[in-house]
């Protein structure tokens, strides 16, 4: 409109001051946030050896993939500056893994370690995310936190397999999904309770897969009212897990648990390194 | 004006509408030229003016079927509302004013047996040195102060008239818009647009002659109507300047600083109209000659409404031209309409005024090295006003500055009560007081000729000093004669100003007054930091150390303004997007009024709805600031005197404010994304995936632009108090909004720091 041109010719020639002193959303510097990641694990996928098995209805294993991993994360936060903020970051993501793919057991009758090859039901993950995280915007009009902003974070995950009744069976139908031991047969999931028992069970829930994640996000907030926002956005993140069980199998009865556990550390390893990139929608309220 | 009547009859009609005519004449009291005061808009209030664009386009919906298709009608009615309607409310439209009342009652002489066709009409006048008439599709009028000081009889103005109304009565517009439509594809098209475009000017001219002849007017104005349009690029009229105007005996001034030669006027009738809308004159004459001779009895009517009348009217654009110059910085225009109109108005305070405001003007931009934007180019000389500004580019900054001074202490003299003078002044002082070639006390208490005198007597051996001679008169040890330094005295002729305000140097009041003004701004000046000129490195390091001390160059202790007609512009892919502009407006208007109240701050709003509320007044008003605005556009970062001081004080008594804040909001989408960027990173491969998920995400998300520009002008002093330029790179949602104006009036409402 010719006004606008008026205005820009005016501006163009006078004094810009861009802006004043008062920072903040309506001069409102604190906010929160939860929000929602959601992401498709297609490198997962595409890169995993092992196949993913899910459950049907009736415990029979069926080919899977790793399905849409989600979580959720808040954060509380403070406007540095008018293009600058901080915040810290608490959240879980969740995610499948595939399952052990061998079992061992001890056969007492001659044969030290049996491996059964096995279907095993994608095993389920989580990860606790705890994150400071620095917001800012190379435009200096951003009015954070509204506005896009650039998201860099350095934290730590601690990893667990989320305890279930994992289904799994032979895939060789010479077992099948029932072992003769002693000249007893047994459910195999039974079996391998009993043989290996970690807290009563072969999986070790309690096992703690410790790392680091780094963090780079791009976030857009649009305000709804003079206190609220919602924000979506990426994030692209780099998780190393730094803990776990190391490959280390001999041939001591601990071994069974060993090796069962180097599977899945393994298997959560790469499960958290190729988790690179997430969506993000959420909420953010300024006060 | 709107006629808005249902006639019972053609007979009752023509007499109503002369009936109109007269009584809207009879309305407006006479203007008394030395008491002038700007034209304003009159009367009740049109549709044209309250309704919105958006009310038009419904209202006129289906009606276009007839010549387009139902998308192109829709295109065309948002093309010509959007348009025209910016042009209604530009603050340069006004109606029922004494030449839109003139011009409507000419009109009616053309159309007095055709009272239906000119009830469809609207006559309004835009306050615009060009000289130009146009009709639109809607039935308006537009008549330019410029075409009306340029006329030389009323029958010219009919036959202009006359004209526009074919155009109207003939569709021209719409007939255009579906010809573009159908040709755009063509080869070589703008010459066939221009082709068919000709072709209306033919069919008008000719149309025009029908009406025209109709109402008795004369022949003989005829062809002249041309000459009026052919030389239109001219002042009003053709006087030469005589040296004596500005060569006093207060203030000689060399000869050699007057052009020797004239300078012709170098207009053609057949020039190259290939790409033109408009045939050469020279076609148009030939046309309209061929044309005549259809007619026989013509009348002699050269004016129906009085000559006297017409003088009067083209007299009052004529001192309306001397304003729209001033506000378009054409300095060097207004002071040769200045000179012109003195000689029958000597008298007139407006003039005074004017020329007051134009040699300020002119000393601002000298100061600023930017005068060669205030007069025509030297390759543009032509006619008696090329004489002036030959003499005005002679000048330097010094001589300049002293003719400024010497003209606006005059006039302070002869009107010593006047708040715009002392005004002018004072900013004229303020001026050459910040400028490091003006020194005060390099000035003589003796006139040019007492001080030549003097140097005669004190060099016996020194010849007179031959004022008398031009430059290319004298030889070299003539001049070297005239320079030559005797005792503490130096006398050299071109330094002529510098004995131009010897009486005025003997005036201690000014002296004071000087010295006073002088060290005010020389301390401003040390603090005083502009911005615009500084690189942006060190704007940056600036504001950052601002921030860090506290300092908020916003501050200005804002606790009431006045908020003018606030804008957004919504580009979207196919220009603007009216609609969704429209939206974020609304949204623009919510977040004032909020964050106002919010923040305790008074505001009071002059915009399209107040026309509805308040009518003409709110329109006057806001026309009155809208030309503020303009002025200090066109001034380019000069600090403007404002020119409609008395209606600004009274809009500043009225509403309780000085402070006026004019915002607007312009959005477009552009993420920027390079494609040397992406292909480069495609023949580096590996660095592609940063390309397709840092990049080029980063681009889209950020690419949205809201330019949000707002100005703070002082309608005491004309001065921009503050300026907020901001790329807001998010779409103008409310609270984007909300959160910015926010910040801003906040910034403003703070006191600043000591």
């Amino acid at each position: 409109m010719r006004q606008s041109f008026i205005f820009l010719c005016i501006a163009l020639f006078s004094t810009v001051s861009v802006l004043g002193q008062t920072s903040g959303f309506y001069g409102k510097k604190l906010f929160v946030e939860l929000n929602g990641t959601g992401s498709l694990p297609l490198i997962n996928n595409w890169k995993h050896f092992y196949d993913y098995y899910e459950k049907t209805g009736t415990n029979n294993l069926i080919n899977g993939k790793d399905a849409v991993n989600g979580g959720f994360y808040g954060g509380i936060g403070i406007a540095m500056k008018q293009n600058v903020a901080l915040s810290f970051t608490a959240g879980f993501s969740y995610f499948n893994t595939v399952g052990p793919h061998t079992l061992y057991f001890y056969d007492p009758n001659g044969n030290d370690f049996d491996p059964i090859s096995v279907n095993h039901e994608n095993l389920k993950i989580r990860s606790l995310t705890l994150m400071p995280v620095l917001h800012f915007s190379t435009n200096k009009s951003t009015i954070l936190p509204a506005g896009f902003t650039h998201e860099i974070g350095f934290g730590v995950v601690r990893t667990k397999v989320v305890k279930s009744d994992y289904v799994f069976e032979g895939s060789d139908s010479y077992y099948g999904d029932q072992i003769n031991y002693n000249g007893n047969y047994y459910d195999m999931h039974d079996f391998m309770d009993s043989v290996v028992s970690v807290n009563g069970d072969y999986i070790d829930y309690s096992q703690v897969y410790k790392g680091f994640t780094l963090m780079y996000g791009l976030k857009m907030r649009t305000p709804i009212s003079k206190q609220l926002m919602i924000n979506y956005g990426f994030r692209y993140t780099l998780n190393v897990v730094t803990s776990g069980q190391k490959f280390g199998f001999n041939s001591t009865p601990n071994s069974y648990e060993t090796a069962l556990n180097y599977q899945i550390s393994d298997a959560i390893r790469s499960t958290r390194v190729l988790s690179v990139c997430s969506l993000q929608l959420g909420l953010t309220y300024v006060f | 004006m709107k006629l808005t009547f249902i006639p019972p009859s053609k007979t009752v009609q023509s007499i109503l509408v002369f009936i109109l005519s007269t009584v809207s004449f009879s309305l407006n009291a006479q203007q008394d030229f030395n008491h002038f005061q700007t034209l304003v808009a009159q009367g009740t209030i049109s549709d044209d003016f309250t309704k919105t664009t958006n009310e038009k386009i419904l209202e006129d919906k289906g009606t276009r079927t007839g010549d387009l298709s139902t998308t192109q009608e829709h295109v065309f009615l948002e093309g010509i509302h959007q348009n025209i309607d910016q042009l209604l409310h530009s603050g340069s439209v006004i109606y029922g004013d004494e030449i839109s009342v003139y011009v409507q009652a000419v009109a009616a002489n053309l159309l007095k047996d055709e009272p239906e066709l000119l009830a469809q009409l609207r006559f309004y006048t835009i306050k615009s040195n060009e000289t130009n008439a146009l009709s639109t599709d809607q039935g308006i009028i537009f008549v330019t102060t410029g075409l009306i000081s340029q006329l030389t009889s009323e029958a010219q103005l009919a036959y202009v008239l006359s004209h526009e109304i074919a155009h109207y009565t003939e569709k021209h517009v719409i007939e255009t818009f579906d010809w573009k439509n159908q040709n755009k594809y063509q080869q070589n098209r703008i010459e066939k647009l221009s082709a068919h475009t000709k072709e209306h000017e033919f069919e008008a001219d000719k149309l025009a002659l029908k009406r025209y002849h109709a109402a008795g007017y004369s022949d003989q104005e005829i062809i002249s109507t041309f000459d009026v349009l052919m030389y239109s690029y001219l002042p009003f009229d053709e006087v030469e300047l005589p040296k004596s105007y500005y060569s006093t005996d207060k203030m000689y001034i060399p000869e050699s600083f007057f052009a020797t030669k004239k300078y012709p006027v170098k207009a053609e009738e057949d020039y190259d109209d290939d790409r033109s809308s408009h045939p050469n004159i020279k076609k148009r004459k030939d046309a309209a000659l061929e044309a005549l001779s259809n007619y026989s009895d013509w009348g002699k009517v050269v004016n129906s409404l009085g000559e006297s009348k017409f003088v009067y009217i083209r007299n009052l654009a004529r001192f309306e031209s001397l304003r729209t110059d001033i506000i378009d910085a054409n300095f060097g225009q207004a002071l040769y309409s200045i000179f012109l109109l003195e000689r029958e108005f000597p008298q007139s305070i407006y003039i005074k005024r004017m020329k007051a405001q134009a040699w300020l003007g002119l000393t601002q931009f000298k100061a600023e090295n930017m005068e060669s934007k205030t007069m025509p180019g030297v390759s543009d000389y032509e006619g008696e006003s090329a004489a002036l500004y030959y003499f005005l580019k002679k000048l330097n900054d010094n001589a300049v500055f002293t003719l400024a001074i010497r003209n606006v202490y005059d006039l302070q003299k002869q009107l010593p009560e006047d708040e715009v003078i002392t005004g002018v002044m004072e900013r004229l002082l303020e001026t050459v007081a910040a400028n490091d070639q003006f020194n005060i006390s390099k000035y003589s208490k003796k006139n040019f000729h007492e001080s030549a005198e003097l140097v005669k007597m004190k060099a016996d051996t020194l010849q007179k000093a031959d004022t008398l001679k031009t430059e290319e008169q004298k030889s070299k040890y003539d001049k070297i004669k005239t320079k030559k330094t005797v005792g503490v005295d130096s006398f050299d002729s071109t330094k002529f100003y510098f004995y131009g305000l010897s009486d005025v140097m003997l005036d201690s009041a000014f002296i004071l007054k000087f010295n006073e003004i002088s060290k005010r701004v020389k301390a401003e000046n040390e603090e005083k930091i502009v911005w615009s000129k500084l690189p942006a490195k060190e704007r940056y390091e600036l504001e950052k150390a601002n921030r860090k001390e506290g300092i908020n160059p916003l501050a200005m202790n804002l606790d009431k303004y006045i908020l003018v007609q606030p804008s957004v512009t919504y580009y979207g892919r196919r220009g603007i997007n009216r609609e969704q502009s429209a939206k974020y407006l609304e949204g623009l208007y919510t977040v004032m009024e909020e964050t106002s109240s919010e923040l305790g701050i008074d505001q009071t709003t002059i915009d399209h709805q107040s026309l509805t509320n308040h009518g003409t007044i709110a329109f006057n008003e806001r026309n009155t600031l809208y030309s503020m605005l303009e002025q200090t556009a066109h001034y380019e970062g000069v600090e403007i005197y404002p020119i409609d001081h008395d209606a600004l004080k009274e809009i500043e008594e009225h509403y309780g404010t000085s402070n006026i804040l004019f915002t607007a909001v312009e959005h477009y989408y552009d993420p920027e994304i390079s494609g040397t960027f992406v292909l480069g990173s495609m023949v580096l491969f590996p660095t592609l995936p940063f390309t397709l998920f840092g990049y080029i995400p980063v681009k889209l998300l950020n690419g949205h632009h809201s330019e949000i520009t707002v100005l703070v002008l002082n309608a005491t002093n004309g001065k921009l108090s503050k300026s907020s330029q901001t790329d807001m790179r998010n779409k103008p949602l409310k609270h984007y909004l909300g959160a910015h104006y926010y910040q801003v009036l906040g910034s403003l409402q703070q006191a600043p720091k000591q």
